[in-house]
């Protein structure tokens, strides 16, 4: 479960991870507006192929592709199922009061090609770009909000904390699984009640370990004169480079390609 | 008996990082024995120590605990679990019950003993780390670091293991908490426990135990009685340790002349130089 939180950003040198998360985060809400207005068959096809090159262009593998498809796995299937029994039209195959019709057929295949799309798109987006500079980018891509009086600052800095922390209790919980089994704990068998019940050895030490550690933290704030919603400074200023140029040319081509099997 | 043919392991940190953390460590541990795990933080101890009860699964090579070979794949490693006792380093940080008794009961209550062996057991452990009655109805956060620490260990000492290994089991305690533990330690060994204990101390390591094993970048580096590692003072300092202070001023005090043998605890130093005192005086 953790995985799906940090697990997930993959350390590399791709153009994908050179690119700006600011810039990655616009073309990805581009990519997936334009996804929901294409009709025709080729611009499918297109989105498909852009997408496996990406991917391959971000070094990601097969596997780590499938692992963050596999959590939505049932939403797909689902989605799928729906819109192939479910569309009114020619029916092509008809039993007992189901029938299964030529636009079922097309809006099914659309469908999961769009979800598929945009699931393996927004993980590339996670997985080339470490979770606190996530973060800062949606900071800073939020930040004319501020003057409407949103605390963005803190949403932002509540945000890191969390995103900061999530590292170090899932190590603590993973020490903690490991010394509760050592002494004979069994966890993932019997019934739910005995799962859950198994969980207490884990969760109580856990709890105290995080509300300790949040104190402390709240502390060392304090003793380093911190002040909520104070402007602060970035050690790394995030200035757009060549690479960020680049991705959007990229884009723009990807753009007018599909653009192009629309009209056509 | 435990030992370690050619264990390899490395840390997945990524899909293609990974931290070579074991690289191809062959051990014996006696049955019995008291032996002392020391090496440079990093250098893979937790590690090491995490195989042998099958809480980590080597990337190769085989680990046997009295014959039964703990990797291999139809092991039964919940047995083991109650064979081979696993302290984690602060222990204390993973007790979880309302009190202290239930604590220490959990680990006999998983091996699905019965309510009078169950009992048995808390009050034979909690006597054993020096806990009376009156801490056992009190919440574990109520106890001292130290008193915490000894529950913690007491819950393992409960599943009555043949083989107990601490990691680090005094880090972090003031002078008497260490003391305690290594009173402690000595204890169990002489009750006929084999014994393993990581350790960042010379000093500990040398007044507590019979053997040692030196580890370094995920290697064995070397291994013997405490005399013959120490011995080793410049080899030692290569990697990040060193002898015992004691070790140290008494190879000194040698330097200058002083007719004294190679001591590693202060005991030894001292009657080493009561020798010498004792000497000119009569
Ligand atoms: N969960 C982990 N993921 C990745 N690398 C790890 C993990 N745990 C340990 N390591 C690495 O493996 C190596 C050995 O670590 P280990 O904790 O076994 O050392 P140690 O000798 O016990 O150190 P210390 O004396 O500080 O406790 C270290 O380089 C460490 O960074
Ligand atoms: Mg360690």
């Amino acid at each position: 479960m953790v995985d799906i939180l940090i697990g997930q950003y993959l350390t590399g040198s791709s153009a994908l991870h050179r690119t700006d998360a600011r810039v990655k985060i616009i073309l990805l809400i581009l990519y997936a507006a334009l996804l929901f207005i294409i009709k025709n068959p080729l611009s499918y096809a297109i989105f498909l192929i852009f997408t496996t090159a990406l991917t391959m262009m971000g070094g990601i593998g097969f596997k780590a592709v499938m692992k963050s498809i596999k959590p939505l796995r049932w939403i797909i299937i689902f989605t799928a199922v729906i819109n192939l029994f479910f569309t009114k039209g020619e029916p092509l195959l008809s039993f007992w009061k189901i029938a299964i019709t030529a636009e079922g057929i097309d809006l099914a295949v659309k469908m999961t090609v769009r979800l598929l799309c945009l699931i393996v798109a927004s993980s590339l987006l996670t997985l080339t770009t470490p979770p606190l500079t996530l973060t800062n980018a949606i900071e800073s891509l939020l930040s004319p909000l501020a003057k409407l009086k949103v605390p963005v600052r803190e949403l932002a800095m509540m945000m890191s904390i969390t995103l900061r922390f999530i590292p170090v209790l899932a190590e603590e919980a993973d020490r903690i699984i490991k010394a509760q089994t050592a002494r004979g704990a069994d966890f993932g068998s019997g019934g739910i009640i005995s799962r859950a019940k198994s969980l207490v050895p884990v969760m109580m030490p856990l709890f105290i370990s995080a509300f300790k550690r949040a104190e402390d933290l709240a502390t060392a704030m304090d003793a380093r004169c911190f002040i909520s919603g104070a402007p602060r400074t970035k050690l790394h200023e995030e200035k757009l480079t060549p690479a960020d140029a680049r991705a959007g040319v990229v884009f723009v081509v990807f753009a007018a390609a599909v653009a192009a099997a629309e009209l056509l | 008996m435990i030992r370690i043919e050619n264990l390899n392991y490395a840390y997945k940190t990524g899909a293609k990082n990974q931290k070579q953390a074991l690289v191809n460590i062959n051990l014996e541990i006696a049955d019995n024995s008291l032996t002392a795990l020391i090496g440079h933080t990093g250098s893979g101890k937790s590690t090491l120590i995490r195989h042998l009860n099958g809480l980590i699964k080597p990337d190769s090579g085989k680990i046997f605990i009295d014959d039964t070979e703990i990797t291999a794949p139809k092991a039964d490693l919940r047995r083991v679990r109650f064979d081979v006792g696993l302290v984690f380093q602060y222990p204390e940080q993973q007790l979880f019950a309302e009190t202290v008794y239930k604590d220490i009961a959990f680990g006999p209550e998983n091996m699905k003993l019965g309510a009078d062996e169950v009992k048995r057991r808390v009050y034979e452990a909690a006597e054993m780390v020096g806990l009376s009655e009156k801490p056992l109805e009190k919440s574990p956060f109520e106890l001292s670091g130290g008193q915490k620490r000894r529950a913690a260990i007491a819950g393992v000492l409960a599943m009555k293991p043949k083989k107990l290994i601490m990691d680090e089991p005094a880090a972090g305690l003031d002078p008497r908490g260490r003391e305690e533990i290594f009173a402690l330690i000595k204890r169990l060994h002489k009750s006929g426990m084999t014994m393993l204990f990581t350790s960042h101390s010379m000093e500990d390591a040398a007044k507590t135990a019979e053997r040692v094993i030196v580890m370094d970048k995920g290697k064995i580096f070397a291994e013997g009685s405490v005399a013959e590692i120490f011995a080793r003072g410049g080899e030692l300092r290569k990697i990040g340790l060193d002898a015992p202070q004691v070790t140290i001023i008494a190879d000194k005090l040698r330097a200058l002349g002083y007719d004294i043998p190679p001591v590693y605890t202060v005991e030894q130093m001292l009657l080493a130089i009561r020798k010498i005192i004792g000497g000119k005086n009569g």
